[in-house]
């Protein structure tokens, strides 16, 4: 309303309110479109409300005395909330809307001007959180860094554990490049270097990078196993949020983690006793 | 005696919370998995305000960030604030008839500028305040946060960058 005060606006207002009042309907969908139809209210003048099915009260609206005072708050609407067939719009001239398009049945009016940003009234900063409410945030912000730190941490030690087996897909897949090689030259190969199969049985067993992937499983191991536990005690304790999946990922990877380090710590003990 | 019921419907994720003549309520799971409780009164109308106060809304905000910053290996492994930084804050009059009086309040998808709830009742309702509406206070202190974030990830990156040089 405060763009009314210009006398360019209002005169381009008042054409608008010539144009509508002349439009036999204006109705607006779902994305803020205007498209001409049979029904149809307009007023210029006023701001922005939106009336759905509306009824009068019996008895005038009693307003609480704490309410009379907010300043920020947007024209009462009076309601009653059951979804009503038709929506009557009132349209202001700060909408932004070219009406004067609105009186050709079937064109669709865009709104010029772009939606101005709502930002909370003042009186929202009364309504505080307890301590109770931000300890259960701060909560499940928590267990969601576990719970990622578990993931992370149980995959790195699956990983680690099952750089055991690399030996001998490396040492597979070098015997069958062995062989493709053997037969493609058709013996020439082993004709001219005898050593040729010491020099494939080697081939990652000497790898250090394995062994050192390998050699970190008994520390990342465990802090997967403790982070995914603390973050599904986390996640479970806060109430404002669910955290559905991320409770059910942690216990995956508790589980998974957990059984792995119980077989490798079987194996290791089993092949020492040996 | 005026009962009030009321349902909160579309809250899977994310609980608000209501009042109720400034009186917060605990609601309890009902049969079908929604989440129920009921309000008794004397009034004509009672005063129903729906919020969710966000995580930066608390008095200790950055040294919390912090612990979760340091926590969370520099910010790798923690999970991003909302972005947008929308708040849902909502007020209404509901009048009351005697005997039991229903209230659904339905959440709606987040969309910036739109209504945050609907209430569904056979009752007369006034609006008051009813937004998905941007907090300009959690948005400076996101500001601070991602700027002091980068400065610790700026001295970090040139620190380590000056001992290698050295070494």
């Amino acid at each position: 309303m405060e763009n009314l005060q210009d006398p360019n606006l209002q005169a381009e207002a008042q054409q608008d309110q010539n144009v509508v009042q002349q439009t036999p309907t204006i109705q607006q969908s779902a994305d803020q479109e205007l498209i001409a139809s049979p029904v149809v209210q307009a007023n210029v003048q006023e701001p922005p409300v939106v009336q759905t099915n509306v009824q009068e009260s019996p008895i005038s609206p009693i307003v609480p005395p704490n309410m009379q005072e907010s300043t920020t708050v947007q024209p009462v609407t009076l309601q009653n909330v059951q979804e009503a067939p038709t929506q009557q719009i009132i349209m202001s001239a700060n909408s932004g809307v070219q009406s004067a398009n609105a009186s050709n049945n079937g064109i669709i009016v865009k709104p010029i001007a772009p939606k101005p940003k709502l930002i909370l009234p003042e009186e929202a900063s009364k309504c505080q959180a307890t301590k109770k409410e931000m300890a259960m945030m701060y909560s499940g912000r928590l267990g969601v860094i576990f719970s990622n730190i578990s993931i992370i941490a149980s995959l790195v030690s699956i990983c680690s554990l099952l750089a055991g087996l690399l030996y001998g897909v490396i040492f597979l897949v070098a015997v069958l490049f062995a062989l493709i090689l053997t037969f493609a030259t058709l013996g020439l190969i082993l004709l001219a270097d005898n050593s040729i199969w010491s020099t494939v049985t080697s081939i990652g067993q000497d790898s250090e990078i394995i062994n050192a992937i390998f050699s970190i499983w008994p520390v990342i191991a465990p802090i997967a196993i403790a982070s995914a536990a603390i973050s599904i005690l986390f996640l479970a304790m806060d109430k404002t949020k669910k955290h559905t999946v991320r409770i059910a990922l942690a216990g995956t990877a508790l589980g998974g983690t957990a059984i792995i380090f119980i077989l490798a710590l079987v194996g290791i003990v089993g092949g020492s006793l040996q | 005696m005026k009962n009030l019921t009321i349902k909160l419907l579309g809250v899977n994720k994310y609980t608000p919370i209501v009042t109720v003549e400034n009186q917060k309520l605990k609601f309890k799971k009902n049969k079908l998995g929604n989440l129920e409780t009921s309000f008794s009164t004397e009034k004509d109308s009672v005063e129903i305000i729906t919020f969710k106060p966000l995580e930066l809304y608390g008095k200790c905000w950055f040294l919390m960030s912090m612990l979760f910053f340091v926590i969370s290996v520099l910010g790798i492994l923690d999970a991003c604030y909302d972005r947008k930084s929308i708040a849902i804050y909502t007020r209404h009059v509901i009048f009351l008839q005697e005997g039991d009086n229903n209230l659904d309040i339905v959440r709606k998808p987040v969309i910036a500028n739109d209504k945050a709830i609907a209430m569904r009742t056979d009752r007369i309702v006034n609006e008051y305040y009813n937004m998905y509406a941007i907090d300009n206070k959690i948005k400076k202190r996101k500001r601070i946060l991602t700027g002091v974030k980068l400065g610790v990830w700026a001295i970090g990156i040139i620190s380590l960058l000056v001992y290698l040089f050295l070494n």
